[in-house]
């Protein structure tokens, strides 16, 4: 008995990496996510994880679906994804909003509506360009959206502004710039959590895990929260692993 | 007042010009990336019928079946030149293909089974992607690896303008630097998306401890003082007059002038002075989406400008 539970001690403590974070999903791959070879060697699975205030949605890019879970790490769902071109690239990064999924599509410039109950896809619109008069080159980049209170939010690590309906509005929105050595991890509310190099800040203090690293890259979001708690994916060699940070 | 030309102006002139002679300038390989990325294009139905794609889409595997058609639809709005396993098309001929109803992209099992699509295909993989925006003669990813022309550093000198390269396999272009020392910008042609795109990476993620960093000797790092035109600023730049066919500047300017191709191709060269006031160069055969100018003069010192002249000025 004794054995068993140093066992399942240590091999919490492997999955977490960390004291204070537990593990909600783990999977290996083959199981219900795919980790699919592209000619150049890229190794596609999933591309990014976002979530409402109930659930938690993975774009499963290896098979172009949205697979959403509960917090208790439990598929509830997977949805394919209407394709309209560029295999199972739908975008870099989406969120779900209003009942579809919204996603930055940083090949075409575009955000892609689909709706988040069949798939189908809905519509387009251009994405505002208020990052071009960023004068360095790599902080005008549109890889990441968020939704938040109702209200969608795209741009970067770095920077994100407002998406509005009405275009005379739109050139005049704010750009959030995150702090120096800081990025923009989420938007939760009124927070918005920052990380600094490994370790992740809220609100000034630092949390105790630090940010799992990654096998393989994910090209849009990984860490989001449902009710001030943190989750974070994280592709490891072995499979996919949601965790919990507390 | 008398307007004088400094010897060290016309010191720095000779200086950027005799570069221009036996080098590639970055902004032209900006230029040309920027070319390729951030055009548009509407594909019809010859340019995306799929009876080539069954047909010789046999070695493709059954996984694989969305390689049975054409990776993009009819009447939808496209960014970014399209992949093709073994293609090299530059923005120009790409659009052109489209034009002339090629079919678009293909992948590595279609070249597996038919050979070299590009005489049926609009399109470039990785490889091609960079030999056109470096202007540099077509290699594979092993090829730049192995080639003696092009110099290998360590991750820790990369710049913008070098490459990376895991060779058998894919090979991207250094565009930025990120915010964090480890995060670059770059920019590649890729399966994964069927197109040419820029992307944010993290040199930390072990993907990329397989990848080489090479330079390209030749790409000479001039500094871009203004890199468009239309920017709203009291400085000196450029704009295009489509009624006159003229190139003409805001301000008045003393100095020379020269209009350069994104291939390093000079079209013409103007010595402007002070009692001309604005410079306007006359460009009446213009085809020429992309060119750059450089200026050498006594107000502003040498600046670079990149110009895309069938754009409306506004």
């Amino acid at each position: 008995m004794k054995k068993i539970l140093s066992f399942l001690f240590f091999f919490g403590i492997l999955l977490s990496g960390e004291v204070g974070a537990s593990v909600l999903f783990n999977q290996k791959w083959n199981k219900d996510f795919e980790l699919r070879g592209f000619e150049n060697g890229d190794s596609v699975s999933i591309g990014a994880m976002a979530c409402d205030n109930k659930n938690l949605f993975l774009y499963d890019q290896a098979r172009g679906k949205i697979v959403s879970l509960s917090t208790n790490g439990k598929i509830l769902k997977s949805t394919s994804l209407q394709i309209r071109s560029r295999g199972t690239y739908f975008g870099v990064d989406f969120t779900h909003y209003n009942s579809h999924f919204v996603f930055v599509n940083d090949i075409d410039k575009k955000l892609d509506f689909y709706n988040s109950s069949t798939g189908k896809y809905i519509k387009s619109q251009e994405i505002p360009p208020i990052l071009q008069k960023e004068t360095k080159r790599s902080n005008r980049v549109v890889n990441r959206i968020y939704s938040q209170k109702g209200n969608l939010y795209i741009g970067n690590e770095y920077r994100v502004f407002p998406v509005l309906a009405d275009s005379s509005l739109q050139k005049k929105v704010m750009i959030t710039t995150a702090p120096v050595d800081s990025k923009i991890i989420y938007l939760d509310d009124s927070l918005m959590v920052t990380s600094m190099k490994s370790k992740l800040y809220k609100n000034g203090k630092s949390l105790k895990s630090p940010l799992p690293t990654n096998h393989y890259p994910i090209q849009g979001k990984r860490i989001c929260s449902i009710n001030k708690i943190i989750y974070v994916l994280t592709l490891q060699p072995q499979g996919p692993v949601i965790e919990e940070l507390r | 007042m008398k307007s004088h030309f400094p010897s060290h102006i016309f010191f720095l002139t000779a200086i950027i010009a005799i570069q221009f002679a036996f080098s590639f300038p970055i902004d032209s390989m900006f230029a040309r990336g920027d070319s390729c990325i951030f055009i548009t294009w509407k594909p019809d139905s010859q340019n995306t019928n799929p009876s080539w794609y069954i047909k010789n889409g046999q070695l493709c595997k059954n996984a694989d079946t969305i390689y049975r058609h054409c990776d993009f639809l009819p009447g939808i709005t496209y960014r970014s030149i399209a992949y093709s396993y073994g293609g090299e098309d530059s923005y120009k001929i790409f659009l052109q293909k489209v034009k002339d109803h090629f079919l678009i992209g293909s992948h590595l099992c279609h070249y597996n089974y038919y050979g070299d699509p590009s005489p049926v295909i609009a399109g470039t993989d990785c490889s091609g992607f960079v030999s056109y925006i470096w202007s540099v003669p077509r290699l594979s990813t092993t090829g730049f690896l192995n080639s003696t022309s092009y110099k290998r550093i360590s991750k820790s000198e990369l710049r913008p303008g070098d490459a990376m390269i895991k060779g058998g396999s894919h090979m991207v272009i250094i565009a930025d630097k990120g915010e964090d020392s480890t995060e670059f910008l770059i920019w590649e042609s890729t399966s994964v998306v069927n197109g040419c795109r820029e992307r944010i990476i993290n040199l930390a993620d072990k993907y990329w401890s397989d990848y080489v960093p090479i330079r390209n000797p030749n790409l000479s790092n001039v500094k871009v003082l203004r890199n468009y035109t239309n920017q709203n600023s009291k400085m000196l730049h450029f704009q295009f007059s489509a009624n006159s066919k003229k190139l003409i500047s805001n301000i008045p300017i003393t100095g020379k002038i020269d209009v350069i191709t994104i291939s390093g191709k000079k079209l013409i060269s103007i010595q402007n002075k002070k009692e001309m006031g604005v410079a306007q160069i006359s460009l009446p055969n213009f085809t020429y989406n992309t060119v750059i100018v450089k200026v050498s003069s006594y107000e502003f010192g040498e600046n670079l400008f990149i110009i895309n002249p069938l754009q409306e000025p506004k």
